[in-house]
């Protein structure tokens, strides 16, 4: 699932660098509870292991999260999807896709991947129950061409799950 | 509908023998005072919106960064904002706007001298090189240029928000432009630019002249939305739909009829060949296979033997309760072919009286040569503003006869009012409208041909006759416009339930012209500003009150701010609306003629 969008392919500005540098460090030292980074050199694309939080529908399921940073990072939100398989929750699409609204419209530069990652971890733990958006075959076969998620007008679900 | 204050009622002077009432015709074509148009040019954008901002400033006791930003959140309606001000309160105005003042903070770089953590780089970075927001959210100056520079060039100009979580203030916007132009002062013009022409882009009231090229002017109107405007440019159109200026049709009437026009010509005979009119909306339907039972996009199933509606039941041979036969089948035929001829009808007439118009505006030269060889003859009477007020008057008439066949095309057509009246008043009202418009078009018609004449070779006292009537003529042709808008109005367009057809008033002095706006004198000074130095570039400010204000802002400098940002407009804008400088001339004709006759002859 790579995007094709533009911006996430060029190379990283100083202030990315430098943060995302500073970010990792920070993780290194104090990852957020239930997340595993996958190390590799490549510092525009995280890798990220999340397991389920016990007494939640996903307790011990693993589930891995990509996270792409845009080249001017943190002013512009990093692109979050789950590899494939992607829990089944009512606000994650089957290609991965997530509708949470920190991702796109409310991001703020002063948002990391640690609290991305809290977020989309609080938003499996409240789930009732394990399925898909009403509209995600429509979804999903729209995106079908790699189409990046920034890239869509989010409509975003009730915020109680 | 609303009433229209046709302007000029007070002049309508039946009594043509009165060569004295007729004088004053004279003022019709040059009087422009009273305008409730106004040209919004480059140098006046700032003055226009100066008085909007102030009474925002004063109303609220805010500045002036404030008022704009609560301006273009409510799209420039003080109306609406001073409503939503005095129903919710002046917390739940500025918190929605997203200005955000906490009061009486100390900036952090004031008692602070050991180094600051910014959080969105996080790094320590020294008080100096910080920034805090009026929200109160403090991050290092490079990270809020960055910021700022992303948002500039995603268009988000005018609202640039705080870079901290779930803050939803605005940025102010001198901070900004400073920070901002200290990296990249071609992003910080634009800025400031997008600021300024919000007024135009997010305003009901303002509109860009839809010239091309563009002169970079737009057209304030205070009043009715639905009139007709000229630019100091030349160009006229509908303020209400930036179209050519095409009453007495309505804005929907005139764009089918555009779309018309360019579609039939070379489809009409492809689909008079190839589909039938859906019974119910009308459209032209095409079968492309299948049994004879056809359904339109809008749901109604018909027969294609026939054209005529039916249910959805049948088979491959037969339609449920339905039966047609050759005869009936080669009637509907006619009938597609009927619609085509209609509109040739109005299509002909439409075209006829605009190539009339174009021939009739080549008269003036022709005339104004008449006028001097009559005026070296030494007659008594040396005013000729005669002709010169009927070759308007007929101009003018000209383009009413000639709008008012797509209008009577759509009027009485199906397309548009099907369902709103029996067929039996449908045609009463046709009659009556059609009264009218052969009334006009006869006198019309009249009117040129008197303008036609070789007065030139005309003995003195021949002169006085054609004089008196052309005068004659010239009035009862405004008074039948008149009539005919009347018409419009209250007979045909008024009683109809959706009032989405409005239509530009009739003026008889022909379109407005927009007036300048004046750069008022005592604002001019602070519209000045210094070049983008740095420090000092604020936007200009129209202040003369506020003390703070002017302090930071009435730097003198040699250039006004909004002259020096033109240069970079083709570079960084390209598509910005600046460009073709020349105004044309004064001359007086181009008040009646249609925008291609402008365009073809130079005026």
């Amino acid at each position: 699932m790579t995007s094709t969008s533009a911006q996430s392919r060029k190379t990283l500005s100083k202030i990315a660098c430098n943060r995302l540098q500073k970010e990792l460090a920070e993780w290194q030292v104090n990852p957020p509870a239930g997340f595993k980074h996958k190390v590799t050199d490549n510092l525009q694309r995280w890798v990220i292991e999340v397991t389920g939080a016990s007494g939640t529908l996903y307790t011990g399921e693993l589930y891995q999260l990509q996270v792409d940073f845009p080249e001017h990072y943190p002013m512009e939100a990093p692109q979050v999807i789950f590899l494939p398989p992607a829990p089944a929750h009512p606000h994650i699409y089957s290609n991965g896709h997530i509708c949470l609204d920190i991702l796109y419209d409310s991001w703020s530069p002063a948002m990391t991947v640690s609290s991305i990652c809290i977020s989309i971890l609080s938003m499996l733990s409240s789930s009732t129950v394990k399925q898909r958006p009403v509209d995600n075959d429509r979804y999903v076969k729209n995106c079908r061409n790699g189409r990046s998620p920034k890239e869509t007008r989010w409509w975003f679900h009730d915020d109680k799950v | 509908m609303e009433e229209f204050d046709y302007l000029s009622s007070g002049e309508e002077e039946e009594d043509c023998e009165s060569l004295d009432g007729i004088e004053s015709d004279d003022q019709r074509w040059t009087s422009t005072s009273l305008s409730s148009t106004q040209v919004i040019t480059e140098e006046s954008l700032l003055a226009a919106q100066v008085e909007d901002l102030h009474r925002v400033m004063d109303l609220l006791t805010v500045r002036e960064q404030h008022a704009r930003t609560l301006l273009i959140y409510h799209r420039w309606d003080i109306d609406r904002l001073i409503a939503a001000f005095v129903e919710k309160g002046r917390e739940w105005l500025f918190s929605e706007a997203g200005v955000t003042m906490v009061e009486s903070r100390n900036s952090a770089s004031s008692w602070s001298s050991s180094p600051i953590m910014c959080e969105i780089c996080i790094e320590e970075v020294p008080p100096n090189s910080v920034t805090t927001m009026d929200c109160g959210h403090c991050f290092c100056n490079d990270c809020w240029t960055e910021h700022f520079i992303v948002k500039i060039n995603d268009g988000q100009s005018k609202r640039v928000r705080c870079m901290a979580h779930k803050c939803n203030a605005i940025c102010d916007e001198d901070i900004v432009r400073k920070l901002v132009s200290e990296k990249n002062p071609s992003i910080a013009d634009r800025f400031k630019r997008f600021l300024l022409e919000s007024y135009i882009e997010d305003n009901k009231k303002v509109k860009w002249c839809p010239s091309v090229p563009h002169c970079g002017n737009a057209i304030r109107v205070d009043g009715d939305a639905y009139c007709e405007v000229e630019c100091t440019c030349g160009k006229q159109f509908c303020f209400s739909c930036s179209l050519e200026a095409h009453s007495p049709c309505s804005c929907p009437m005139w764009d089918l009829w555009v779309k018309k026009c360019q579609d039939e010509s070379e489809s009409v005979n492809w689909m008079t060949a190839n589909t039938k009119p859906c019974p119910k909306c009308n459209k032209p339907v095409e079968k492309n296979g299948g049994c004879n039972l056809v359904s339109c996009i809008c749901g109604q199933p018909f027969c294609w033997l026939c054209g005529g509606a039916t249910g959805r039941d049948h088979t491959w041979s037969s339609i449920a309760g339905h039966s047609c036969g050759r005869y009936n089948a080669a009637d509907k035929a006619k009938r597609a072919e009927t619609d085509l001829y209609r509109y040739m009808h109005y299509y002909n007439r439409f075209k006829g009286h605009m190539d009339s118009l174009t021939l009739e505006t080549k008269l003036k030269a022709s005339i104004q040569e008449k006028v001097s060889i009559v005026e070296s003859k030494n007659f008594g009477n040396k005013d000729y503003s005669w002709v010169i007020n009927g070759l308007y008057r007929l101009f003018r008439s000209r383009r009413v006869l000639s709008y008012s066949y797509p209008f009577a095309f759509y009027m009485f057509g199906e397309d548009l009012f099907g369902d709103d009246m029996t067929e039996k008043i449908r045609e009463m009202k046709k009659n009556l409208f059609e009264d009218q418009q052969q009334q006009l078009e006869s006198h019309v018609e009249k009117l040129s041909s008197l303008l036609e004449e070789k007065f030139d070779e005309f003995t003195e006292e021949k002169i006085r006759d054609l004089r008196m009537h052309v005068i004659n003529f010239s009035v009862s042709v405004d008074g039948l416009c008149l009539k005919m808008y009347e018409c419009i109005e209250n007979d045909l367009l008024g009683p109809l339930q959706h009032a989405i057809h409005n239509i530009a008033p009739y003026n008889s002095k022909g379109i407005e012209k927009a007036s300048e706006l004046p750069i008022f004198q005592d604002t001019s000074a602070n519209l000045k500003s210094t070049k983008i130095t740095g420090a000092n570039n604020a936007l200009p400010r129209a202040s003369t009150t506020n003390e703070k204000r002017a302090t930071d802002s009435s730097q003198p400098s040699s250039s006004g701010l909004l002259r020096e940002s033109s240069s970079m407009d083709e570079n960084i804008c390209s598509t910005r609306k600046r460009s073709r400088k020349d105004g044309r001339g004064d001359t007086l004709i181009d008040l009646n003629l249609p925008t291609w006759v402008v365009d073809k002859n130079g005026f």
